[in-house]
């Protein structure tokens, strides 16, 4: 089942299936190692607003909520 | 001998400055390269008979011209090609590190990997066989310890030995059948072109696939250039066909398949998936109720060490002016000297300069404090927990880091605004970062608070520096509505693992900043306080520093313009108009218009001010015009004299106006 990465719960882990938004937004994420088929860790979510916290091969990554809900996961 | 050159390039937060450190010893300076803007770090170092440079690259997590700190490191390489680049990683954190160094060798570089923090490494229980890295990277593999200097002789043994050889060698990775074929072709293509020299041609045929507009543009104005980008986009046009994803997509997923391959065969991670400390203190820093009572703990704490610890310091300094002085003034008695030179030496130099150095300790121990901030990984979490509110003046949080690096002096928080990606995002924090109280205001506020507010020292100065970010806000929300509208940019951005900042690279930081406020003060402020000085006792025969000397006339010319805010005396209206050069002056010039010595400074403000007025007087000086240097670097930043002028405009303005408010205010609600 595909969700965008905000509706997330802390804690679950993740594989990223699509990666909406403009193609340097992407490139960003692909550098910071979030492309299409990693698996990401949400550490932390307050689901109602403010940014999120993955975990991506070993790193802590902060994003902000609106780049979350572009982001598809399963 | 011929001289080598090498690159440090890496992650930002893996230890680069250290290496750097570690290399060149105390022989680093601080340089600007030619054509650019970015600062660089570039030093010396001697190595059996071998004449090094090193240059520290900005910290980038690609060299896919995302900020310009990406462009100038990747120009960097590709323009002055480096005999060899070490690449160093966090051992801890490899997988994604090693996606630059796959960058930085289809680039055509000369790579060493230097394999950082092995220690941290092998406390967590990852077991990194470096022999296979360097096996499938076809590259250097040197393990070190940067922070102990440890594998630091080895590793510059390696490169030495790397920078002899020939460019081009390739790491064992495939694109895959399916794209192989197509980046051979363009490169052959690629390969008749007029390249200039550095210019690896699979490098350009790999960049033009990803939509690189640098490369695009500088490929379409060598002959034939048009034809290839018109082959690579038909490329594009028949792998998105195949594939169903972009290219872009594509290269990054082949790029990553190879380096978790190469991590399975090389890598032997023992422990995972367990919480590590960095995410336990990131539960309770960044939690929605908590994060933000903590952020403002974290402030105050700065600010009750800048104030409480440097009080001691500050009496010895104020002391040894005042002894200097004596000393100065009874030598020029015992000779018969001129009455003017002991004006000269007590009033102008001691009491001008010394009330400056005065505040040496608090500004030290602020950069002191803002070091161990940046170095121990809390300022990342500060720019996370204030991403939300950020979000409300169209900014994200990163925005936030060089408004508190603005605390201490805005010339580098305004640099620092080059990790924006997003121009008008860079634009916007650049404009309002002047109004974060940066160190050389706090002079003034130590000093009118001792004399007015000597119960509520803290809360006093906390206020003002609150009312300065409040503002910053508000006239960023104007500023977004009206200058730039459109979405806010996106947030991304990597919160690196808490560390325990080390003793040497907080001192060397804070020696870095500090120091220059003293060179300051024994150039700049040293020269003007002089100037004030004779402004003070022309012309001839008039009594020193009274209405009628030049000074006292200057300042009662505009005097009348700060009546209604409540210091419309001569004495402060000058040292306002002085202050445009920069904020210690504000205090230099009421040092030499008052004489020398703090106790004497405070009595004769006590005359010239009421609290209400003094408090109005603060805040005047917190918001109008910085200093030349900020509206220098806001020239050099924005690349025209429009925002430097309107910067000047508009921070005089609403310093007028708001120290005007609390002025009329105050006295409505009936305080003196």
């Amino acid at each position: 089942m595909s969700m965008p990465l905000s509706m997330v719960g802390e804690g679950k882990k993740v594989k990223i299936i699509e990666i909406g938004g403009g193609w340097m937004l992407k490139k960003r994420f692909h550098d910071l190692g979030l492309y299409e088929g990693t698996e990401i860790e949400v550490i932390k979510n307050d689901v109602t607003a403010g940014p999120l916290i993955i975990r991506v091969l070993d790193s802590r990554i902060g994003i902000g909520r609106g780049q979350a809900n572009r982001i598809m996961v399963e | 001998m011929k001289k080598i050159t090498i690159a440090v390039a890496g992650n930002p937060n893996v230890g680069k400055s250290t290496l750097f450190n570690a290399f060149t010893g105390a022989r680093q300076h601080v340089g600007n390269w030619p054509g650019k803007t970015i600062e660089k770090k570039e030093g010396e170092l001697r190595h059996e008979g071998h004449n090094i440079k090193i240059v520290d690259l900005p910290g980038t997590y690609s060299l896919t011209a995302y900020s310009i700190e990406e462009i100038v490191a990747r120009n960097y390489i590709v323009d002055e090609h480096p005999d060899a680049v070490i690449h160093i990683v966090d051992s801890t954190n490899l997988e994604r590190n090693l996606y630059l160094t796959l960058q930085l060798i289809e680039l055509g570089a000369n790579v060493v990997l230097a394999l950082n923090m092995t220690d941290l490494a092998e406390k967590q229980k990852i077991e990194i066989d470096e022999k296979k890295i360097s096996h499938f990277l076809n590259i250097p593999v040197v393990k070190i310890q940067a922070r102990k200097k440890q594998g630091i002789d080895k590793l510059i043994k390696v490169t030495i030995e790397e920078a002899g050889k020939k460019r081009h060698k390739k790491p064992q990775m495939r694109y895959g059948k399916e794209l192989r074929p197509h980046i051979i072709e363009l490169g052959d293509i690629a390969k008749k072109l007029n390249l200039s020299e550095g210019y690896n041609p699979r490098w350009i045929v790999l960049k033009l696939l990803e939509c690189d507009d640098q490369v695009r543009s500088l490929v379409e104005k060598i002959d034939g250039g048009k034809e290839l980008i018109e082959e690579v986009r038909k490329t594009r046009v028949h792998l998105v066909h195949i594939f169903g994803e972009d290219v872009d997509t594509v290269l990054a997923n082949a790029r990553y398949g190879f380096i978790a391959g190469l991590m399975k065969e090389s890598v032997n991670k023992k422990a995972e998936g367990q919480l590590t400390i960095s995410d336990k203190i990131d539960r309770f820093v960044t939690n929605r109720y908590l994060g933000i009572p903590f952020f403002l703990f974290v402030m105050w704490l700065m600010f009750t060490i800048t104030f409480e610890v440097a009080a001691p310091f500050m009496d010895l300094i104020d002391w040894s002016f005042g002894w200097m002085s004596g000393i100065a003034v009874g030598w020029v008695a015992s000779v018969n000297g001129p009455e003017w030179l002991a004006s000269l030496i007590a009033d102008g130099i001691m009491g001008g300069v010394g009330s400056v150095l005065i505040f040496v300790p608090n500004i030290f121990l602020l950069f002191m404090v803002i070091a161990i901030l940046e170095d121990s990984g809390y300022m990342a979490r500060a720019a996370f927990i204030m991403d939300r509110l950020m979000h409300k003046i169209g900014l994200h949080g990163k925005s936030f880091i060089p408004m508190i690096l603005g605390f201490g002096c805005n010339v580098p928080a305004i640099m620092a605004t080059r990790t924006l990606e997003n121009k008008k995002d860079r634009l916007l924090t650049i404009l309002i970062n002047p109004l974060m109280s940066c160190s050389a205001r706090l002079p003034v506020y130590v000093l009118f608070v001792g004399a007015f507010f000597a119960e509520y020292q803290g809360l006093v100065i906390f206020s003002l520096y609150l009312l300065g970010i409040t503002l910053a806000i508000l006239m960023g929300l104007i500023f977004k509505k009206s200058l730039f509208p459109g979405l806010s940019s996106p947030f991304v951005m990597e919160l690196p693992p808490y560390r325990m900042p080390t003793l040497t690279g907080i001192l060397v930081h804070m020696w870095e900043r500090g120091s220059l406020f003293i060179k300051k003060a024994g150039t700049m402020i040293f020269v003007i306080v002089l100037f004030i000085w004779f402004l003070a006792n022309l012309p001839m025969g008039v009594e020193y520093a009274s209405q009628e000397s030049l000074i006292g006339q200057m300042g009662s010319l505009i005097a009348p313009i700060f009546e209604p805010c409540g210091f419309g005396s001569w004495q402060a209206s000058s040292s306002l108009l002085f202050g445009f050069a920069a904020k210690e002056v504000v205090v230099g010039t009421l040092g030499t218009v008052y004489g020398v010595g703090e106790e004497a400074l405070v009595d004769s403000l006590r005359n010239t001010f009421t609290p209400l007025s003094a408090y109005a007087f603060m805040v005047f000086t917190l918001l109008y015009v910085p200093c030349m240097a900020v509206i220098s670097v806001i020239k050099k930043e924005t690349n025209s004299w429009k925002w430097p002028i309107f910067t000047v405009v508009y921070t005089t303005l609403l310093a007028w106006v708001v120290s005007f408010i609390v002025y009329q205010g105050g006295l409505l609600l009936g305080f003196t």
